[in-house]
């Protein structure tokens, strides 16, 4: 069965929200962390919502409903997101309160929506959505796990037409926790030379990304999604190297076919080992396309990178501020995606023009 | 008049598989479409040079109409002129005429010219039979099979033929399929009456669901450590809640929880993992083990076996302790409270212990987490992606939900009632549920008796409220009414029912409204499990599911513990003794949570 | 079995855009193929071509649009209603908008595109067609097949109505293909002709609407059968037989033998005329008067069965035979009966004949009441 993406809506740290622009104008930060730039809210929610819901849930489902609406579906047939963290910003509002009202007089509305299904959840209760929901929140492979669960419904023929998105909030107090385990540079740097900082620690960031998978072939479907594959623990590279021929090999595609390969390098050094190494083995004679720089790091980044090869696809340009090693990104047919989470959890993406 | 028709042979080829009268004859390994055509070839065992001269297309045909005839069509029976051939695709002879026009950028290939019209295919079809009769081609989006048995009846019952080869032969790039049938006016063994229904069913080609069968349990809640403990309170219709022990908290004697029973040293001890991690992981990995083990699968190593678990609120028993001194100073806490203890995090330590690293997710959907759990898991096994996958739920109970429930005004301060008409909330609990799900490959090898199968399952959204269900119980009746349907059973099927059952009087009265509406006037045994375990949160969809496989296994119905007043708006009660020895086929267990989240699966008997 | 009754009909063509325009050029012997020089070929070309650009709406494709105008100006001289649910569209091409993928690049928006089922439904909506049309891709016999299979479709009581249009466009795909088959004439084609070299390419749409109630004059279309050679791909019949066959089986359904005239394929290219001459020949039918049009039309495939057969049916009702463009002298062995001026008389019954590629044959017998 063919699966098409037909449509996609992600807000990010860069204008990639309700943009005729694609990345033309990158945003440049002098950070370690790159907040996701918030779209006029108004448009999606209703004032009311939008002064009770936290930073993630606005993000999800401005993001959900303007993707629907590209898509031109109205009910879709299952609502599947992919969330590491969750509603991080309510939880330690709940969490804060409790201690610091010693579990007394405790307002309720921050637990309420402080559970890991409130994006998807509210997308549901938005549209009157009665169908298929489901939420995915496996570090690393979140997204990609909402994923599989879209292609198999596809597939079943359960539904039509899945949304499916991936949503992060970076929160003052996540930033400080994971800056003080070391996971982020020690200095504000541009984000455009983060791969010129060969140092330890990445950039943080955030963001969300909705997708409406489809099995109908139609003009404005953005691309063909071919396929999805993770894999966890600590691999060396020609390991890898393996799973990436054995993953093409079972979609039918060659190594040569690829147009494009978009890696997960983030600036640590330690991160980047292995693209670097896979850079200068099967993937030497590929086009090379980073997306970090401007989204930052956190664990759904792939939906960033899966909305950023899609518009490559479908506007058939590659944005220059992406491209790390040009070969020919003339009229990029196949994209592959590959990206690690702390080294433990890989994952790849294959999508191609329709 | 004319006489009836039948179809005395068909033949199918799709999915790398060669199907006749609806068997599989043979299935080919091969990497692409056109490989595909010469290997189910030279399986076929058929011998005609011309195959190699055939675009994909008349190859496609040609061999399906070969392996329709082979050893049920006696050519002598007609003259050649009695014999037709009528097929009909949706894309004409495009694979061939891409080619084509690759050839024209060079020189024209008059050889693939040829073939640019789709009915060469039937061409083929009758040069390599003789067949003289009525040949023809048409051209529809799908398979039209109504036109098709209007089109060749009418040949038939006419006179024009005799025999007819009719059907679908589509090749394009990846895509391909072939269903021919045979129509003669002879009634034989195997034949069907020549219907666009016997067609369609013959077209149909979707590999036989496979079945997903549970061939393992485990178990820990506040009635028990194990399968065995758990069975030995129901009988004793022993309930878990107490005082609360574990946490640190001003709730303490005046809200009782369901505890297990066990200090993180003692699960500790039992797992073999450190004591300053998360409770909510060491429950999962007891539970867990006791179903692996259960399941007793031999040489597990060869099979591709998956960890799928579910839980609300990660490891917060430790990151509440880290954020106590995280919010007076920020460089204050210790990293090993807060770091890896997402929800994630639980599930990956878990898979690790049991050393499964093919697969591993977590599902979060508040309390119907463990049951999505193991509908994601069954999926994953039928769309062949996993053999084996470990599915459930763990949670512990952590002050921060406590809390939480209790700004909600949904704690009861006695042991709960659920669906009394005296309810007036819930009790929390903790614990861990999961079942082994195997594959029919893997059931096949394992010595031990499986426990049952599963064989419905729906998500569906009450869309109505983030915490509140809606008074008809939308969602709820939506997850019951498409389990039951994907199921193929019907309401008078369900001989007993896992009620969600929290005990607020909310969420009973939606569901026991949704219970009414779908199954008035039969109404099966049902009790609240939470009774005995608590609300254990994202570990009772999976707990509950145990619960369910065990009731049919030993005829277990549970009872409904402290139940005294039927609901005044509903016209039954639940269970309220526990019985053993039932007959007990198909067990429905609903888990409905935040966010409008309702999921109900079935279990059925083997 | 009820009776089926050709109620109107349009050759939308180089020659004419209505019947009556296309037959008062035919009587005055027009013929539409001229010299051409394009990008379908590297020389110049004989064909019967559009001069002008036909489109009208840029949502369909030419192929499309020669249908919809063909199918328009046909419903316009009838009482047939396309939103009937009684009705039903049948179109006969055999290479549709194949011409597409020599200017679009191939993905999964022009495979669907390009589909015939596609453009069935563009055309069915244009005019409100409730039912789901029909397409018949049967190579040069598509036309005929068609006529056919509306016809039964109408006696098995399936619909009361139905409109059976048919079109072809001339590109490089299909110029490019039989010039490597070596089978295009190098002069305007030549049928049954002794210096005939192969066929000339036409394109073109007809239709031809077909009712269980006849108008004011009832012409029938009484019978129709196909067949098949079981020889060979591209090379028809050695002896005729198959085509003979088709022939008998449709007067043997009309329940005649008379034949006033035969309107036969005659592509021109040495083996099919001289197996139609066997054919004919075979069924006892060597005197009848036969034409072939192909020397004013061209060869246009999908189309061809369609607008011979309006011809026909036009010539009955005017009682003028058109001539065979082309010939002078007999060049098949078995003798025919070809005449070289308009022809003048009461015709009641007129045969169509076609052969084409997948070894595949067709007749149908029209009677004017």
């Amino acid at each position: 069965m063919a699966i098409y993406i037909r449509s996609s809506a992600c807000i990010s740290p860069q204008k990639t929200f309700g943009s005729d622009g694609f990345l033309n104008e990158p945003v440049g930060y002098n950070a370690t962390r790159l907040p996701a730039i918030q779209p006029d809210y108004s448009r999606f929610i209703d004032a009311k919502s939008i002064r009770r819901m936290s930073h993630v849930i606005k993000m999800g489902v401005a993001a959900a409903k303007e993707c629907l609406d590209l898509s031109g579906i109205e009910m879709p047939g299952a609502v599947i997101t992919g969330t590491a963290l969750g509603c991080l910003e309510d939880t330690l509002t709940f969490m804060n309160r409790m201690i610091e009202m010693d579990e007394q007089m405790l307002p309720p509305t921050a637990f309420i929506q402080s559970t890991h299904n409130t994006v998807a959840a509210q997308i549901a209760l938005m549209l009157k959505c009665h169908n298929y929901n489901n939420t995915f929140v496996h570090k690393g492979i979140s997204f990609e796990s909402a994923l599989i669960d879209a292609i198999m419904l596809l597939k079943e023929e359960e539904a039509n037409d899945i949304l499916v998105g991936g949503v992060e909030e970076m929160t003052d107090a996540s930033y400080k926790v994971l800056s003080r385990l070391g996971l982020f540079k020690r200095w504000p740097l541009s984000n455009f030379e983060l791969f010129n900082t060969p140092t330890n620690g990445t950039i943080g960031g955030e963001g969300a990304s909705f997708f409406v998978l489809s099995d109908k072939a139609s003009e404005g479907n953005l691309a063909q999604f071919n396929g999805v594959e993770t894999f966890y623990g600590l691999r060396g590279s020609t390991e890898i190297e393996t799973k990436i021929n054995t993953f093409l090999l079972r979609h039918k595609v060659a190594l040569d076919d690829i147009d494009l390969v978009i890696t997960g390098r983030n600036g640590d050094v330690k991160n980047d080992a292995v693209y670097a190494q896979l850079n200068s083995s099967i993937f030497k004679s590929t086009s090379l396309a980073n997306y970090k720089h401007l989204c930052g790091e956190y664990p759904v980044s792939t939906s960033f990178a899966l909305w950023l090869a899609a518009n490559i696809l479908k506007k058939q340009i590659v944005p220059e501020i992406t491209k790390e090693r040009e070969v020919n990104t003339s009229a990029p047919k196949k994209i592959l995606i590959y990206n690690h989470y702390l080294n433990t959890y890989h994952s790849f993406l294959l999508i191609s023009v329709c | 008049m004319a006489g009836q028709n039948y179809i005395t042979s068909s033949c199918v080829i799709s999915n790398n598989a060669v199907r006749k009268d609806g068997r599989e004859l043979f299935a080919v390994e091969a990497g692409n479409t056109v490989d595909f055509l010469t290997e189910a070839y030279k399986q076929s065992g058929i011998n005609y040079s011309r195959f190699y001269k055939m675009d994909n297309l008349s190859k496609l045909g040609w061999l399906a109409s070969e392996l329709l005839l082979q050893d049920i069509f006696t050519k002598e029976n007609y003259r050649p002129e009695e014999v037709g051939v009528v097929l009909s695709n949706s894309n004409a002879s495009l694979d061939v005429d891409l080619r084509y026009m690759e050839s024209v950028r060079d020189i024209a290939s008059p050889s693939l010219f040829v073939y640019t019209l789709p009915n060469i295919v039937t061409g083929e079809i009758c040069i390599r039979n003789g067949f003289k009769g009525e040949d023809a081609f048409f051209v529809f989006d799908k398979f039209n099979a109504s036109f098709i048995e209007t089109y060749v009846s009418n040949l038939l019952d006419n006179g024009n033929l005799q025999a007819c080869i009719c059907g679908w032969v589509d090749f394009i790039g990846n895509d391909y399929k072939a269903a021919l049938f045979l129509v003669e006016k002879i009634e034989t063994e195997n034949g069907l009456p020549f219907t666009a229904e016997n067609m369609d069913k013959l077209f149909e080609d979707k590999p036989k669901e496979h079945g997903v069968f549970i061939a393992g349990v485990g178990i820990i809640s506040a009635i028990g450590n194990n399968v065995a403990e758990t069975l030995a309170s129901f009988e004793a219709e022993h309930a878990g809640m107490g005082d609360i022990t574990g946490m640190d908290t001003i709730h303490k004697g005046e809200l009782p929880v369901a505890e297990v029973k066990l200090s993180n040293e003692q699960l500790a001890r039992m797992t073999g993992l450190p004591q300053n991690i998360s409770r909510t992981t060491l429950l999962g990995l007891v539970a867990a083990q006791e179903a692996l083990q259960d399941a007793a699968i031999p040489d597990i190593d060869q099979w591709r076996t998956g960890f799928v678990s579910a839980n609300t609120v990660g490891g917060m028993d430790k990151s509440e302790a880290f954020f106590v001194d995280f919010i007076k100073d920020n460089d204050k806490g210790k990293l090993r409270n807060i770091f890896d203890h997402e929800c994630g995090s639980v599930t990956e330590k878990v898979a690790k212990e049991l050393d499964i690293t093919n697969y591993m997710t977590t599902i979060s959907t508040a309390c119907s987490s463990s049951a999505n759990a193991i509908f994601y898991a069954a999926r994953l096994i039928k769309n062949d992606v996993l053999d084996i996958v470990i599915a459930g739920g763990t949670e512990s109970l952590t002050k921060f939900t406590l809390n939480g429930f209790n700004t909600l005004m949904i704690l009861d301060k006695e042991f709960c009632k659920p669906f009394d008409e005296n309810r007036h909330g819930l009790n929390l609990g903790e614990g861990a549920g999961y079942l082994v799900l195997v594959s029919d490959r893997v059931a096949e090898t394992l010595t031990k008796p499986l426990y049952c199968k599963l064989s419905g399952y729906n998500n569906s959204n009450d869309a109505y409220h983030q915490t509140a269900s809606s008074p008809d119980g939308t969602g709820s009746y939506l997850a019951m009414e498409k389990a039951l349907k994907k199921a193929g059973l019907s309401t008078n099927d369900i001989d007993y029912i896992n009620l969600h059952g929290t005990g607020t009087p909310n969420n009973d009265s939606a569901e026991g409204t949704a219970i009414k509406r779908l199954f008035d006037p039969y109404y099966p045994p049902m009790s609240s499990t939470k009774s005995f375990t608590g609300h254990t949160l994202g570990a009772s969809g999976g707990i509950e599911a145990v619960f369910s496989v065990l009731a049919i296994k030993h005829g277990f119905i549970y009872p409904n513990l402290r139940f005294e007043t039927q609901m005044e708006e509903l016209p039954f009660s639940p269970e309220t003794k526990f019985s053993k020895g039932n007959e007990i086929d198909h067990v429905m267990s609903n888990s409905f949570g935040f966010g409008g989240n309702c999921t109900s699966l079935i279990f059925s008997r083997i | 079995m009820p009776d089926v009754f050709v109620v109107s009909d349009n050759i939308f063509s180089p020659i004419g855009k209505t019947t009556a325009e296309n037959f008062a050029r035919l009587k005055d012997g027009a013929s539409g193929i001229k010299l051409h020089q394009n990008d379908f070929a590297t020389q110049p070309y004989y064909a019967a071509l559009f001069s002008e650009d036909v489109s009208i709406d840029p949502q369909y494709t030419k192929f499309e649009q020669l249908l919809i105008s063909s199918i328009a100006d046909a419903l316009t001289n009838s009482d047939v209603d396309p939103k009937n649910k009684r009705t039903l569209l049948i179109l006969s091409t055999t290479k549709g908008n194949i011409s597409l993928l020599e200017t679009e690049e191939y993905n999964a928006g022009l495979k669907k595109r390009i589909s015939l089922p596609s453009s069935a439904e563009l055309v069915a909506n244009h005019f409100g067609f409730v039912n789901q049309p029909v397409v018949v891709s049967n190579a040069c016999i598509s036309g005929i097949m068609a006529i056919i299979t509306g016809k039964r479709l109408i006696q098995a009581g399936q619909y009361d109505h139905v409109v059976v249009a048919g079109a072809d466009v001339i590109s490089k795909f299909v110029l490019s293909g039989f010039q490597a088959f070596q089978a295009v004439s190098s002069q305007p084609c030549r049928p049954f002709d002794a210096e005939r070299d192969g066929i000339t390419l036409g394109e073109g749409a007809a239709t031809v609407i077909l009712s269980n109630q006849h108008g004011e004059i009832a012409i029938k279309a009484a019978g129709g059968a196909v067949s098949n050679d079981a020889n060979h791909l591209s090379a028809p019949s050695r002896t005729g037989q198959e085509l003979a066959q088709a022939i008998n089986a449709t007067l043997k359904e009309a329940g005649t033998k008379e034949v006033d005239f035969i309107s036969a394929h005659g592509t021109a290219t040495l083996y099919n005329d001289e197996m139609e001459a066997k054919a004919v020949n075979l069924a006892g039918l060597q005197n009848v008067p036969l034409n072939s049009l192909k020397g004013q039309y061209g060869h246009t495939l999908g189309a061809a069965g369609l607008i011979e057969s309006v011809v026909s049916i036009r010539s009955m009702r005017e009682g003028v035979l058109i001539p065979t463009m082309g010939f002078n002298h007999q060049g098949t062995p078995d003798a025919l009966n070809i005449y070289k001026q308009n022809l003048h008389g009461d015709y009641k019954n007129c045969l169509k004949i076609a052969s084409g590629f997948g070894g595949c044959n067709a007749a149908v017998l029209f009677i004017k009441e």
